[in-house]
């Protein structure tokens, strides 16, 4: 048994007798702020469930982790799901819809590694199957209803036939007929031997360049012939970063060893791959493990911004084939996205494990935040803890993709600017 | 209300058994009748920084309190070495049929010199941090048969335990994951999350399925066959000014023989309810006690607990009642027949108020045992209704 006859016991301040009311009231304002303080109080957080709360279920529990957003120049954001069953969605920013409709299933025990827009507005995805023992790469193509109706022949159609075609993906929540439209989705073979784990195209959009998860080999695949060719390799042995960038020009970026970076050029039939003289910055003695696991463009300049495995967050300037690292803003590491909005490169930190941080990064003062955990309110009151996509809509509001059993869709609505 | 002492009330003979080698803890949580037929209980410091939970015994008959194990020694995770301590047992203790128990810590106790403390906030401090809930398997006289952190940072919310397929269900806290302890290799499997609002209680049927509800109080069942978790498009009931949401699990107690267990929900307008698990039918008695409340109250105004079935089928339980005095606590009879509440008597000690009841037990020596939560030293509310309670055999078998 335990002796507990002689145990000095830890006091607590809230217990001490004399305390006066100016200490009671700080405690009481402290615990008040303390509470709050872990969370992004700048700007604004929703979530939106995968699918109009109102009208129906979202993407069942387990079926609704998002790895993949894309945003889309018809304002949407599109986005695919990875586990048992993995689905396409599309969130529809219109005041009558501000909802996520769930488009279909993609595959079943799939993970999708992302999504890109074709010129024509055509979204191109890219997945693996993850059944059975090997993992067999495959991409898809999903049209929109804008898509498809260009591509329409209206000889021989009734006028009510006509007019029911729908003239874009939409949320239409009429009080009479609440319902939404959606183009079509299509499976496509892939002829890659190994798992795919990024998808970019060049600005063409003819060609997609996916990475080999295993081998580090950057394959081209031809989207109209469906052919894959190996096109540059970032590392020998696998140690490479799976994430790949293109910039404006049409010059694509990698990492190999150590966040080595390289590039080639998409648009050329001799895309003179080759090595940087520039790496990602790592945390010191953990070159070896250092991934690139986010890239973002910022369009106004043409830099890119990358975020790495440790947490650390870096820009590139092309022109000048230099990098400089922007620091740590968070405890937590690996960064899980990043997007650009108003100016400004926001990045999502944390590992599966903990609890993901929203951080950014300001260029014109060079300011680099934690921004905190992601709480939100409405349309119902969510804890964001695990992430793995970002994108930055037309509007300025950022898409934050949640990977967890029941995952939500996060909008982040950043501050306005305010002058110092 | 006008509560006015009737005779049953007369009769009732209320004392305590107060945890006074604990002066600074401040709450019970976990309380549960032993196989061996003492009271188990996880007496928890939240409110001073730098304390270990310990988990007591206490034999009704002979009226002995034994302090059997203190938790942070059994982790090897000292208590004053400046993280997020292991001071809390939530609804997290449970006792296998051979007499072995289980305890596993929750967190919201604060490092040594610290007042306060969130996990969101510390999620990633280099020392302030939860090292995860830690689970400590032991005999009833206290001998550590191993211990073990069973969760990545988190606390474990409430637990039950499937004896006979030798698993723990539980709730991490604040994610909020369904997990599953491997008892024999000694591993967590996550399920994943639940919801946002944690539930307090996971129960389980006779196959030791397990049953626990999410943000909306919707019933989800875990199938302990297939490892999967779904809704079973049952609701438990909510206060009329509510819609569901934040209407989750509070206590659930054993009805005898196991077909049904009977329930409320937390917080708020707290409804009753019996859950029949072969017809998946869930019975609502309605707010719990009193009138139907119109509107939100402060929470510390709100609690029902202390849920306990007895052989004839007669549930107790405790319930805070508004009067101009404050919320306190009083013990209510109801009979399944006619629905009827009883109010027996209030939950006090010398004019002294209890503050709220987390779980409620019938003793051997025929009393019903309450577990108080909020008042410093914790203690015990033991009442002797003037005839001898006999205990719904059903053993309840979850935290």
């Amino acid at each position: 048994m335990i002796d507990l006859e002689n145990r000095k016991w830890p006091s607590s301040p809230l217990k001490a007798k004399d305390l006066d009311e100016e200490q009671i009231k700080q405690f009481l304002y402290i615990r008040a702020d303390y509470e709050k303080s872990a969370f992004v109080t700048e700007g604004h957080l929703e979530v939106r469930q995968l699918g109009a709360k109102e009208f129906t279920n979202a993407i069942p529990p387990g079926e609704s982790g998002i790895t993949a957003l894309l945003s889309h120049s018809n304002g949407h954001i599109y986005g695919a799901t990875s586990g048992p069953v993995s689905h396409i969605f599309f969130y529809n920013p219109s005041p009558d819809a501000d909802a996520v409709a769930d488009i279909g299933i993609i595959a079943e025990n799939a993970g999708i590694a992302a999504l890109a827009e074709q010129p024509d507005g055509t979204v191109i995805g890219a997945g693996v199957r993850k059944g059975g023992a090997t993992k067999q790469p495959f991409l898809f193509r999903y049209r929109p209803c804008e898509v498809l109706l260009r591509e329409k022949k209206f000889q021989g159609m009734g006028v009510r036939e006509i007019f029911d075609l729908p003239a874009e993906d939409q949320l239409f929540f009429s009080t009479i007929d609440p319902c939404h439209s959606s183009g079509e989705l299509e499976v496509m073979p892939c002829p890659i031997e190994e798992p795919v784990e990024e998808l970019v195209l060049a600005p063409d959009g003819k060609n997609a360049f996916l990475t080999g998860g295993k081998s580090g080999w950057i394959y081209r695949y031809e989207l109209a012939s469906g052919k894959a060719e190996k096109w540059g390799r970032l590392d020998c042995n696998g140690n490479h970063s799976n994430r790949l960038i293109v910039d404006k020009t049409g010059r694509l970026y990698g990492a190999g060893l150590y966040g080595q970076l390289f590039t080639g050029e998409t648009g050329s039939s001799d895309p003179g791959f080759h090595k940087l003289s520039c790496r990602a910055p790592s945390l010191k003695g953990c070159e070896l493990y250092n991934r690139v696991t986010a890239w973002t463009l910022e369009p106004d300049t043409g830099d890119l911004y990358g975020g790495t495995v440790d947490g650390l967050l870096f820009r590139f300037v092309p022109a000048e084939e230099r990098v400089y690292c922007l620091g740590k803003p968070a405890a937590q590491s690996r960064v899980s996205g990043m997007a650009v909005t108003g100016g400004k490169i926001y990045a999502l930190i944390g590992e599966a494990s903990d609890c993901c941080h929203l951080c950014v990064y300001e260029p014109d003062t060079g300011e680099n935040r934690d921004l905190g955990c992601l709480l939100a309110r409405s349309e119902r009151p969510w804890n964001g803890y695990r992430f793995e996509a970002m994108t930055a809509g037309i509007n300025g509001t950022l898409f934050l993709g949640e990977f967890d059993r029941i995952s939500q869709l996060f909008l982040y609505f950043p501050p306005l600017g305010k002058k110092r | 209300m006008n509560l006015v002492k009737n005779e049953m009330e007369k009769a009732v003979k209320i004392t305590t058994v107060v945890f006074d080698k604990l002066p600074e803890h401040d709450t019970l949580w976990a309380f549960m009748e032993g196989c061996d037929g003492k009271l188990y209980t996880g007496v928890c410091g939240e409110i001073t920084g730098g304390m270990s939970a310990f988990v007591a015994g206490y034999e009704p008959v002979g009226r002995k309190m034994e302090y059997l194990v203190e938790i942070a020694s059994a982790l090897g995770i000292p208590e004053n070495n400046g993280q997020a301590t292991h001071s809390k047992v939530h609804k997290s203790l449970l006792q296998d049929h051979d007499g072995t128990l289980y305890a596993a810590t929750h967190c919201t106790g604060a490092p040594l010199n610290d007042w306060l403390w969130r996990p969101w906030n510390c999620w990633n401090h280099p020392r302030k941090f939860f090292s995860g809930s830690g689970l400590a398997a032991f005999r009833p006289d206290g001998e550590i048969l191993y211990s073990k952190i069973i969760l990545n940072k988190e606390g474990a919310r409430c637990m039950a335990l499937a004896p006979g397929r030798r698993k723990i269900y539980g709730i991490s806290y604040p994610k909020n994951h369904f997990f599953v302890y491997d008892l024999n290799t000694r591993r967590t499997e996550d399920i994943g999350r639940i919801g946002n609002v944690n539930p307090q209680c996971i129960f389980l049927d006779k196959a030791e399925n397990g049953y626990t509800a999410d943000d909306f109080g919707k019933i989800l069942r875990f199938d302990a066959d297939s490892n999967t978790l779904s809704e079973t498009g049952v609701q438990i009931p909510h206060a009329m000014f509510r819609n569901g949401y934040h209407n989750t699990l509070y206590d659930v107690t054993p009805a005898p023989g196991g077909d049904s267990v009977y329930g409320v929900t937390w917080t708020f307008g707290e409804r009753f309810f019996r859950y029949d698990f072969a017809d998946n039918h869930l019975e609502d008695y309605g707010k719990i006690f009193g009138e139907e409340e119109r509107e939100w109250n402060h929470i510390i105004h709100s609690d029902a607990g202390g849920l306990v079935c007895d052989a004839g089928g007669d549930v107790y339980f405790t319930v805070n009642i508004r009067s101009e005095k404050g919320s306190h606590p009083w013990l209510v009879r109801f009979t399944p027949e006619d629905r009827k509440r009883t109010l027996l008597a209030p939950i006090a000690m010398d004019g002294k108020p209890g503050d709220h009841v987390s779980r409620g037990i019938i003793g051997a020596d025929g009393c019903l045992y309450f577990a108080e939560t909020g008042n410093t030293p914790p203690k015990l509310f033991r009442f002797d209704l003037g005839f001898k309670l006999i205990h719904n055999k059903t053993r309840r078998m979850w935290g």
